[in-house]
């Protein structure tokens, strides 16, 4: 039988190992669909790619749990059927190299991180004690070991999206403990700082970058705290972040591989969690319109989108069919009830509504009441429109439509509640740093970097 | 050339500037003195403020006097008191750098001496004034290698007769702005930084920092958390074979931070009653294991619960039916037998 001694533990170099060994098996296994199916990969992606893999993995594993109990060693089978046709792809194609070029390329945030480690270690040290994770993001013991396949029913938790739970469940199984799948959600975090790092860099200076990566990653202790938690807030939005960016980067550049990456992202984030859905939503429209609006023919659009959806299907869209199947609506249980017996709803209660009188007191609470920034937001978004640099207004547009449409789609089904907009506080502190990229324009600075430039060039 | 209007406001301007950066410069030493003595509400929440006042206000300043480009013919008397004045407040902020370094130092051994008993400075508020004050001695120092070392560049932008277009406009407010953030980015983050290690939480902090030394292991930390339902934990590690525990208890199911030990378990489950269907299947069952942290209260034992009511209050009355006929095995789970089956 179980003994509670061999769970929970804090971490340790095999812990360790093995997490790193995941994270390799993902990054192995997403590089060559990524590749083959979506298309070639942005500069500014090529360190998420291991996070696709992850999705597939999860995919794997969830369809594995029809048949077997989620314990060890079937994440290990999982991972060596996923790794035979893609490893060979991986070497020849010189994933690592491109990898390794990547990091080399954006070290400068990797330093910061370093600042914050011993404190993330001790955090992801921690066994179960923060309430939801103890609810249900994380299974006991006995469930991983006892269920032996999936337990459906009308219960509030069984039929939630839960992608990133299920990786945990992965990791738990190899190690039986969940700091490393705690290491799992702040690692998910960084990259997507990486990532949004490494494409504002490209388009918008390095300036507006590191100040963006700074100032998400020390958002008071929120998004750090929240990175080690067993909630999946932080990991959505950070799929629903990298989704984004690559729209935004088929917006500003009209690559359709981008578009392909932002579907299969935003369906990674609806696997796992109900509120990414929204955002899912007001990405597909916008999506769906800069698609017609191009001048090709309409078979053409139209098999963009559908190849789109069936990417966010396979990587996140499943767990709504599988919803469908057992409950007879795809989005049990917050709306429109089930056709089982005692279906249960979800109240929203405890969230802010959409109001009018709402505005102020949802407008302070995406930056946690803090007045300065509140008012530097505002600033920010008026230089940015008036600045005249055309990428940075029509980000700033692009992001606030992007809200607005949100905003219609979800004010009369749920209200307000921070870790539930997490996105829109990102959202936030990119505008605030967009007027940084105009930095580059201002005559002084090229004048000084000019004098710079030419004191180096008379050293040499 | 500029009108002779436009030459006078722009002189106003910068007097008012130099006036306001003086002022705050002296009302935030005012205000740091008076905290020291005082060590009252009132100054205490002012003073972070009047540093931050004053540190935005000499970033500003300094930005502003070396980029807002102006056509007037700045007389030698001003470029001179001007760098004097740069150069003063350079000797002012290393003196009260200096103090502050020496005060913190000092509070920060507790070190029981005069400056200790007669002024209370505090070492948070200290630290956050070394990091502005070493930061605003950067600006003003290079502010002055600037207008005096390499003093050409600086005397050109001031003197040099160039036009004030709408360009130069938005890039000053372009830089205030790039300025402004970037020193909350910085002081926020070092703030930050340093919250992040010393949370309030003191007591989570502790055993944290045990657990992931090992110096606390996974039983120790369960007693800590879970005072009511450590027992019920242990008792199933001991099992040798899957149990079923059965949990009527809202405050098991809903209310209470103890209910989430269930992730804990190891060789037992909760079974949790959360809705009618599932407590039809279990109400009049014998011998069931319940686990409860609500004692029976004899009070509500005659009491019927509603079936058509609310399905926490029925659970509540229902589990107390239950506990009262019930004999205790363990602090928390009890031996149902059936009607009369309590001894």
């Amino acid at each position: 039988m179980l003994n509670l001694s061999d769970f929970f533990g804090p971490l340790n170099i095999s812990n360790l190992l093995i997490f790193f060994s995941f994270v390799a098996c993902c990054e192995i296994i997403g590089y060559r669909p990524a590749k083959l199916f979506i298309g070639k990969i942005p500069y500014f992606l090529r360190g998420a790619i291991w996070l696709l893999g992850m999705g597939i993995v999860v995919f794997a594993y969830f369809l594995s749990h029809y048949f077997v109990p989620y314990s060890f060693p079937t994440i290990l089978f999982v991972l060596i059927v996923l790794l035979v046709p893609t490893v060979k792809y991986y070497i020849g194609e010189k994933g690592l190299k491109s990898l390794s070029d990547f990091l080399r390329d954006n070290k400068l945030p990797l330093f910061i991180v370093l600042l914050v480690l011993p404190q993330v270690f001790v955090k992801s040290s921690q066994p179960p004690y923060v309430w939801d994770e103890m609810s249900y993001h994380y299974i006991s013991p006995y469930t991983l070991y006892f269920e032996k396949v999936w337990d459906t029913g009308v219960s509030l938790y069984l039929n939630l999206p839960r992608l990133l739970d299920t990786a945990f469940i992965s990791l738990f199984s190899l190690t039986k403990t969940y700091s490393v799948a705690r290491l799992l959600q702040f690692s998910i975090f960084v990259t997507f700082l990486l990532t949004a790092y490494s494409f504002l860099k490209q388009r918008f200076g390095i300036a507006m970058a590191i100040a963006f990566f700074v100032m998400t990653f020390f958002y008071r202790e929120n998004f750090l705290l929240w990175s080690t938690f067993g909630y999946v807030d932080i990991g959505t939005t950070s799929f629903v972040m990298i989704g984004f960016i690559s729209f935004l980067d088929y917006f500003l550049d009209r690559n359709s591989d981008s578009l392909k990456f932002s579907f299969a992202f935003f369906g990674m984030a609806i696997g796992s969690k109900y509120s990414a859905l929204t955002q899912f939503v007001s990405f597909l429209l916008i999506a769906a319109f800069l698609v017609l609006l191009r001048k090709e023919a309409l078979i053409l659009k139209s098999k963009k989108l559908l190849a789109g959806v069936a990417l966010s299907l396979v990587l996140g869209g499943y767990w709504y069919v599988k919803n469908l199947i057992v409950t007879g609506n795809p989005i049990y249980p917050i709306l429109f009830g089930c056709r089982l017996e005692n279906c249960e709803t979800i109240s929203f209660g405890y969230t802010t509504p959409f109001i009018i009188s709402n505005i102020q007191a949802i407008y302070s609470r995406i930056f946690l009441d803090d007045k300065f920034l509140q008012t530097m937001l505002i600033v920010s978004i008026v230089l940015s429109l008036t600045l005249g640099l055309k990428k940075v207004k029509n980000m700033v547009l692009f992001i606030l439509l992007f809200v607005a449409i949100e905003i219609i789609l979800i004010r009369n089904i749920t209200g307000y509640d921070g870790r539930y907009f997490y996105h829109w506080a990102t959202f936030s502190i990119l505008i605030l740093v967009a007027p940084l990229a105009a930095l580059k324009e201002v005559k002084i600075f090229q004048l000084l970097w000019n004098k710079i430039k030419k004191k180096a060039y008379h050293e040499i | 050339m500029k009108s002779k209007i436009t030459r006078k406001a722009l002189k106003y301007f910068y007097f008012f500037l130099l006036l306001g950066y003086t002022l705050f410069l002296l009302s935030s030493l005012l205000i740091s003195l008076l905290e020291s003595f005082s060590y009252s509400g009132f100054f205490l929440k002012h003073f972070g403020v009047s540093l931050e006042f004053f540190i935005y206000a000499l970033f500003g300043f300094g930005l502003l006097i070396f980029l807002i480009p102006f056509d007037i013919n700045i007389s030698q008397k001003w470029v001179k008191l001007i760098k004097k004045f740069l150069l003063v407040n350079v000797y002012v902020l290393t003196a009260f750098l200096l103090t502050a370094l020496t005060i913190n130092v000092l509070e920060r051994i507790n070190y029981n001496n005069f400056i200790y008993s007669k002024i209370h400075l505090q070492p948070k508020l200290l630290i956050k004034t070394v990091i502005l004050q070493i930061f605003s001695l950067c600006v003003n120092f290079w502010l002055v290698v600037r207008a005096g070392g390499y003093g050409r560049f600086f005397k050109i932008r001031l003197l040099r007769g160039t036009k004030v277009s709408a360009s130069t406009i938005k890039d000053s407010i372009l830089i205030i702005y790039s300025a402004v953030l970037f020193v909350f980015i910085l002081t926020g983050s070092l703030r930050f930084v340093y919250k992040f290690y010393t949370e309030e939480n003191a007591f989570l902090q502790k055993n944290e920092l045990k657990y992931a030394l090992k110096k606390m292991d996974i039983y120790q930390w369960i007693a800590e958390f879970f005072p009511k339902t450590k027992d019920i934990v242990n008792w199933c590690d001991q099992q040798s074979k899957p149990v079923e525990l059965v949990t009527f208890d809202p405050e098991m199911i809903w209310m209470n931070y103890e209910g989430l030990s269930r992730v804990f378990l190891t060789n037992c489950y909760f079974a949790n009653i959360y809705s009618w269907n599932k407590s039809y299947s279990y109400i009049g069952k014998d011998n069931m294991l319940l686990v409860s942290i609500t004692p029976c209260d004899r009070k509500l034992e005659e009491k019927k619960g509603d079936p058509n009511g609310n399905i926490m209050e029925y659970l509540k009355v229902v589990n107390n039916q239950y506990i009262c006929q019930s004999s205790e095995v363990i602090p928390g789970l009890y031996l149902y037998k059936g009607k009369g089956g309590k001894k």
